[in-house]
């Protein structure tokens, strides 16, 4: 099973960045069910820094394709304010080759919750 | 050999076939060459051959390459098949395939070079290198996409459990939305690179709700949409049938749907139901409307509204026209 309830970590405010609606809008449940409090899910770039801006964000999912564009200038605008954050995508064969995201953990979908969980628990 | 029997070989050869002497001077050029270079075997004869067919930026690793040999015996370029580039009379470059081989006349150190034109051959392995990498770009996508699929049809399934009364409805609600993101994977298949038609997607999503083909009506300019967005488009009018067959105009013969666009910078989409069946008159909290509230706004950054008017339900949405540019 994924935690037990002493466990759980209600301090982690995160935020998820994923142009799939039904794909964000069930990271959002699941995590939020263990506990977590969710920004988000948001669907692009524009949205995303409006919520590093105005909210508290203690850690972030990135998507990385975001359609038309990518999430690296979410990334970077994280790592200026040193809130961690793990990058997820469905693209088998992408690997982050950009020497300023090769530390950061990267999830292939479709992820299990737990997976997805222990990785943004790490941050706390 | 007769001279004439000479000329006859050398005339009938498939290659260009080019003789010069120890001081770089053409003594021999065949029908292959003179087409090849456009120039006449008579005013070629005695020229220096690296003025007229070597390309300018190549004439100095000629004249060292021939200087090397005549001192020094070696010849790196002799006796095999390099690709390398030759100049047409009018200054044009092309790819040529080159052997050059030495031989002795009267005392004299001579060279034969056999040119074949390489132009086609590189245009065709130039159309083969796109049409793989286009193939793996292809295939990465559909891999992609199938994954995407997989990923949507699972929270589809964990989204109809986690409602609070599981029953019959809910799994009718999951299969139609699996099928109608089967439906959608025909339309990919057939694909023009322009993307999507909206109009073909309308019909084809509506098709397994209709009770008649007159029930509908699709009336908007020709409108194409990439993938991304033809996915989206195709959830919401699953979302709107579905509503419409359940409560709606689709419950009775007699009911009609009318679905018209404009364009006008963002694309107006206007689902219209009449029906004279009454309806109902508000939104209960379910899946559906979930997705017809959020879909276009989230996906497609634009706005969506509906009311139900007392000919029947009405569904509007404007999305911004960067959603129906390819992407590519």
């Amino acid at each position: 099973m994924i935690a037990s309830s002493n466990e759980i970590v209600e301090a982690t405010r995160t935020l998820i960045v994923e142009d799939s609606y039904l794909l964000g809008l069930q990271m959002k449940m699941d995590l939020e069910s263990l506990g977590m409090v969710i920004h988000g899910p948001v669907p692009n770039v524009q949205r995303a820094m409006d919520v590093i801006e105005k909210e508290e964000v203690d850690a972030a999912i990135l998507d990385i394709n975001l359609g038309n564009e990518t999430s690296f200038p979410i990334a970077l605008a994280l790592m200026k304010r040193n809130i961690p954050f793990i990058f997820i995508t469905g693209y088998d064969d992408l690997i982050l080759d950009n020497n300023d995201f090769r530390d950061h953990e990267l999830l292939r979908k479709p992820i299990r919750v737990e997976t997805l969980y222990n990785a943004v628990r790490k941050f706390n | 050999m007769s001279s004439l029997h000479l000329q006859s070989i050398l005339d009938s050869a498939l290659d260009a076939l080019v003789t010069i002497d120890s001081s770089g001077s053409i003594v021999e050029f065949n029908a292959v060459a003179e087409r090849m270079f456009n120039y006449q075997r008579t005013d070629v004869i005695g020229q220096q051959m690296v003025d007229l067919i070597v390309p300018p930026e190549l004439r100095a690793d000629h004249a060292a390459g021939m200087k090397k040999y005549q001192q020094t015996g070696e010849g790196p370029v002799l006796n095999q098949r390099i690709r390398i580039t030759a100049q047409r009379s009018n200054g044009d470059v092309f790819p040529i395939e080159l052997a050059i081989v030495p031989f002795q006349n009267e005392g004299d150190e001579m060279f034969t070079a056999t040119i074949r034109d390489m132009t086609e051959t590189v245009e065709r392995e130039h159309r083969l290198e796109a049409s793989i990498k286009r193939e793996i770009l292809l295939r990465r996508e559909l891999d992609h996409r199938v994954k995407n699929n997989l990923g949507q049809i699972l929270v589809m399934c964990r989204q109809a459990m986690s409602r609070s009364t599981v029953d019959l409805q809910n799994f009718e609600d999951l299969s139609n939305r699996v099928i109608a993101m089967a439906t959608i994977h025909d339309l990919f298949g057939s694909m023009s690179p322009k993307g999507i038609a909206l109009s073909e997607l309308v019909l084809r999503g509506c098709a397994p709700y209709l009770l008649s083909p007159e029930q509908l009506e699709v009336a908007g300019p020709t409108l194409y949409m990439p993938a991304k967005t033809a996915m989206t488009f195709s959830v919401v009018i699953n979302e709107l049938a579905t509503n419409a067959a359940k409560h709606g105009a689709l419950r009775e013969e007699g009911g009609r749907i009318q679905v018209d666009w404009e364009v006008d910078g963002d694309i107006l989409f206007t689902w219209s139901e009449h029906t004279s069946d009454p309806i109902e008159t508000e939104v209960k909290p379910s899946f559906g409307f979930q997705l017809l509230d959020s879909m276009i706004p989230y996906e497609l950054g634009g706005s969506i509204e509906y009311v139900f008017e007392p000919a029947g339900f009405r569904f509007k949405a404007v999305v911004p026209g960067i959603a129906f540019e390819s992407t590519s």
